[in-house]
């Protein structure tokens, strides 16, 4: 390394104005006209397994610089309870992980530590926001109204930093306008073929927006489900559908009169299927891709009953919805059943190696997709019930 | 006459700076995430045409990214352990190349297709970012890829 280089080398030092430039190239890149105010940012890129050694300095190089959000700001999880490690994850691991944690409060993000920002603060129909974590973004944008595009953990980093995001795609109305129709036959499904009917809109449509009707269901977790399955399966932003979604009434002023598509449910049994690996014994339950909500909680807690899980079962939610759990009740009643209340980590968690589980059953068509393909394992694809008695 | 160089175009600026490298080429998309050694910035993905070559020093030809955003943060350690390219051009603006050469400080270039087909790999390219300039010193041992 010759002395300019090195000069180079030690000059990195992240600052606002690094976060400033980066919002600036990111706007001549989305070819909009400017950047607008954003009045929360949600950032991904939390788990030491994704962002790894680099990733982890330059959190608190930034961090070091003393920059601060300029607006509420929620992280995603990391990768285990920065408090507790009861599963033996490796030291090493929850250090890092420690630090990247760290780095987020310094520059002043909440740690939440949750891919459902929406639990805390639930945006307004309107509202313009930076998130990360695709699951949240078409969640805010289809169920609230919220208006933001599809960030990187980096560029809702940056969006914190400023306050700014460039203006296009979903933050500018006439883009959120549904470009097919498309119409479900027995919309009556559970929670595991919602995700499945998401993931096949997801690979059926890419980036186009569709109107869905015929859904019957009107369960928030279902919706959750499906959305999350969609934007598993391509950059889909936004789904409206029929009586449930925020900006319903506006987009059916707006929709295509041909319907595109009839999804029957052999079609929806298919994609589960395809996603689900069916054969042998599930060794494990895994419930809460993305995180239970307090409802959820309950769900599981009336599901089981007086009832006992015969494999070992993990709940993921955040600490918050956690301690509520807990002081209502269900926290107990899950426990005495056998289920481990994990917080601040996802499915894709250091426990999954520590404890070598193979074949976890799931409720989440997204956590399947993850579980299977990045993860190499064989997981099963059912509804909390299902999973419960299989 | 002795020409000590040649300019062969114009570029939109995303990082500025001067630079200057042995021209690098890759006809396909590379991902910084998985596809790079993050401790020493050479080519891992299986498969890829460059794969074997350090990027360390050179100046990175290829037409846009690829793959994770993490890979932005992958460039910004390359950096820190002094083993990023020299400056990276794109054929087209790519979010996660662009947001990880401003954290790190690498020079980026967005020239079109067309005008990068004169550079061949090993030349020496001077990459003058302050108003977007490409030049190449010389020619390497032009050697194919």
């Amino acid at each position: 390394m010759n002395e300019a280089e090195a000069l180079r080398v030690s000059a990195l030092k992240p600052s606002r104005e690094t976060m400033r430039d980066l919002i600036e190239a990111l706007r001549y890149g989305s070819g909009a006209r400017a950047s607008i105010a954003i009045r929360g940012a949600h950032i991904s890129g939390v788990s030491y397994y994704s962002i790894g050694a680099a990733g982890t300095e330059f959190l608190e190089d930034l961090a070091a610089s003393g920059v601060r959000v300029r607006v509420r700001t929620t992280v995603n999880p990391g990768c285990a309870d920065v408090h507790a490690n009861p599963y033996g994850i490796d030291r090493g691991t929850m250090r890092n992980q420690r630090r990247i944690v760290e780095s987020f409060r310094r520059i002043g993000a909440e740690t939440t530590l949750s891919c459902t920002p929406y639990e805390g603060r639930r945006p307004p129909v309107g509202e313009h926001i930076a998130w990360a974590e695709s699951s949240a973004v078409i969640y805010a944008n289809s169920m609230f109204g919220a208006r933001t595009n599809r960030e990187s953990g980096i560029s809702a980093l940056a969006a914190a930093v400023t306050g700014k995001s460039p203006n296009y795609g979903m933050h500018v109305r006439v883009n959120r306008a549904p470009d097919v129709m498309v119409e479900v036959e027995d919309g009556d499904i559970d929670e595991a073929r919602a995700g499945a009917l998401g993931y096949l809109l997801g690979t059926r449509f890419g980036s186009a927006i569709p109107f869905v009707s015929g859904i019957r269901f009107r369960e928030k977790y279902k919706m959750k489900g499906l959305l999350a399955a969609a934007s598993t399966a391509g950059p889909m932003p936004l789904i409206h559908v029929d009586g449930i979604t925020a900006e319903i009434e506006w987009a059916r002023r707006r929709a295509p009169e041909k319907v595109e598509g009839m999804i029957g449910m052999d079609e929806i049994e298919e994609v589960r299927e395809r996603l689900s690996c069916d054969s042998g014994e599930p060794d494990s339950i895994l419930l809460g891709c993305p995180h239970l909500s307090i409802e959820e909680m309950e769900l599981v807690a009336r599901t089981i009953g007086e009832g006992k899980f015969d494999k070992p079962a993990f709940l993921f939610t955040s600490r918050e919805i956690g301690g509520l759990a807990r002081e209502l009740g269900y926290a107990d009643v899950l426990e005495r059943a056998g289920a481990s209340i994990v917080v601040d980590s996802c499915i894709l968690w250091g426990g999954l190696r520590a404890l070598r589980l193979k074949r976890p059953a799931t409720n989440s068509a997204k956590a399947c997709f993850y579980l299977k393909n990045t993860m190499g394992l064989r997981p099963r694809l059912c509804s909390i019930g299902e999973c419960l008695r299989s | 006459m002795t020409l000590k160089g040649v300019v062969i175009g114009r570029a939109k600026v995303i990082v500025g700076g001067l630079s200057e490298g042995e021209a690098l080429i890759s006809s396909q998309p590379i991902t910084f995430f998985g596809g790079v050694d993050a401790r020493t910035g050479e080519v891992i993905e299986g498969g890829h045409e460059i794969r074997g070559e350090r990027l360390s020093r050179r100046v990175l030809i290829f037409p846009h990214g690829k793959g994770s955003t993490v890979g932005s943060y992958v460039l910004y350690g390359l950096a820190k352990r002094g083993v990023a390219p020299a400056a990276i051009i794109n054929a087209r603006f790519d979010a996660i190349i662009a947001s990880g050469c401003i954290i790190s400080g690498i020079p980026l270039l967005i020239a079109p297709g067309k005008s990068l087909a004169r550079i061949r790999k090993g030349d020496r390219i001077r990459i003058d970012g302050r108003v977007g300039r490409i030049v190449v010193l010389g020619s390497g041992s032009r050697k194919r890829p």
